[in-house]
């Protein structure tokens, strides 16, 4: 898979169309961020944050549009802990910041 | 005079109803009185399992007779044995058809099970006709028997497929030549699908997106580990479209970030 799995996300979430009325929950589950996050791998964070940004902020942006028409909150899964919690703040900040996105404990 | 210990049976079902999850506290209550004895048996066998050889050989000896056993009190029954299951089934001629009222279905295997061949399911298709809810975790089951078991649930609204056989022995494991089940009846599959595999969805996924009727699961539960899995998680988010309330994604797997990670642990 060379595309990052942030970028099909994006894609997958797209065809969620009106004709899905009962839509209301959203739940991803990042397990590389959290291993990454747990093994302290500050280097690798940062290189996959660096080449993979604008995936996450398009991602942040449709998070965003679900949001607004159809209150759907994304559920964002990661392990426990600070360092987790700010970089999904950085990959989704439109959403962290309006406070519609659920971090859970992964792990 | 009245009874001053008396227990109106509706307070009584109130009492072992609140006790249902506490199989200690049911024995004990299996011990008050006679009285209190068929309400606690319905709690006490509510859920079975028959996790191994010996659980089956236990069940077995404590109720030889399928006819009166508690097994029609049973909404729930786990097997980590189906191999024993089905001969034992075989041997006394329709011993799982004991088990009625089964709602929910769950067959595995443990990682390190001795291998047992490849487990025929025949046994279990339509066994018990209130089957709602479906799991099956075995590394020894291959895709299409667990697809015919699930077929033969008419009433099936959840399925979980937590890990299925290599194998691509396409029989039913009937000793006769390989057939596909065909259901008078499919499921309607109205609840949740969760298909947590590693080795990919396309052998479970691919088969409930050729179904004649549809699919019209509520809740999707996928975990990705290949490029197919999700090109079938958009086709399962499409053809659900008219009833699908949540999704899960699970994302086990980036080649990219894994390479990545890899040099910086190497370097």
């Amino acid at each position: 898979m060379d595309s990052s799995d942030i970028e099909w996300v994006t894609i997958v979430l797209q065809t969620i169309t009106p004709k899905h009325r009962d839509f209301r929950q959203i739940s991803i589950s990042m397990f590389y961020l959290s291993i990454f996050v747990l093994l302290g791998a500050e280097t690798a964070i940062r290189e996959v944050e660096e080449q993979t940004i604008e995936q996450w902020l398009e991602l942040d942006r449709l998070l965003v549009q679900l949001w607004e028409p159809y209150s759907i909150p994304p559920k964002i899964l990661c392990c426990a802990g600070e360092t987790a919690h700010d970089l999904i703040g950085r990959l989704l900040p439109e959403t962290t910041g309006g406070g519609t996105v659920n971090l859970f404990d992964d792990w | 005079m009245s009874n001053p210990y008396y227990i109106p049976p509706e307070i009584l079902d109130h009492i072992v109803d609140l006790l249902r999850d506490n199989q200690n506290a049911l024995r004990d209550c299996w011990l008050v009185s006679k009285s209190w004895i068929p309400r606690t048996r319905k709690c006490l066998f509510a859920e079975v399992s028959l996790l191994s050889e010996e659980h089956l050989e236990s069940w077995k000896k404590t109720f030889p007779d399928p006819s009166t056993s508690p097994a029609h009190f049973s909404k729930s029954l786990r097997v980590g044995c189906a191999g024993a299951v089905t001969a034992a089934d075989a041997e006394v001629g329709g011993w799982l058809a004991g088990f009625v009222h089964i709602v929910h279905l769950e067959i595995e295997t443990p990682d390190m099970y001795p291998a047992e061949s490849v487990i025929s399911l025949v046994a279990f298709h339509g066994f018990s006709r209130t089957v709602k809810s479906l799991c099956v975790r075995s590394v020894d089951i291959p895709p299409s028997r667990i697809f015919n078991l699930v077929l033969s649930s008419p009433l099936l609204e959840d399925l979980t497929i937590a890990r299925y056989g290599a194998s691509v022995d396409d029989s039913d494991g009937s000793n006769g030549p390989p057939t596909s089940f065909q259901p008078s009846n499919p499921p309607v599959f109205t609840g949740s699908l969760k298909l947590p595999l590693e080795r990919g969805m396309e052998p479970i996924a691919g088969r409930l997106l050729s179904m004649p009727g549809g699919i019209h699961f509520r809740e999707l539960v996928l975990k990705w580990h290949c490029v197919d899995d999700i090109f079938l998680t958009m086709a399962l988010v499409g053809e659900c479209s008219h009833t699908l309330e949540s999704l899960d994604i699970a994302c086990a797997f980036d080649g990219r970030s894994i390479r990545c990670l890899q040099y910086h642990i190497d370097k």
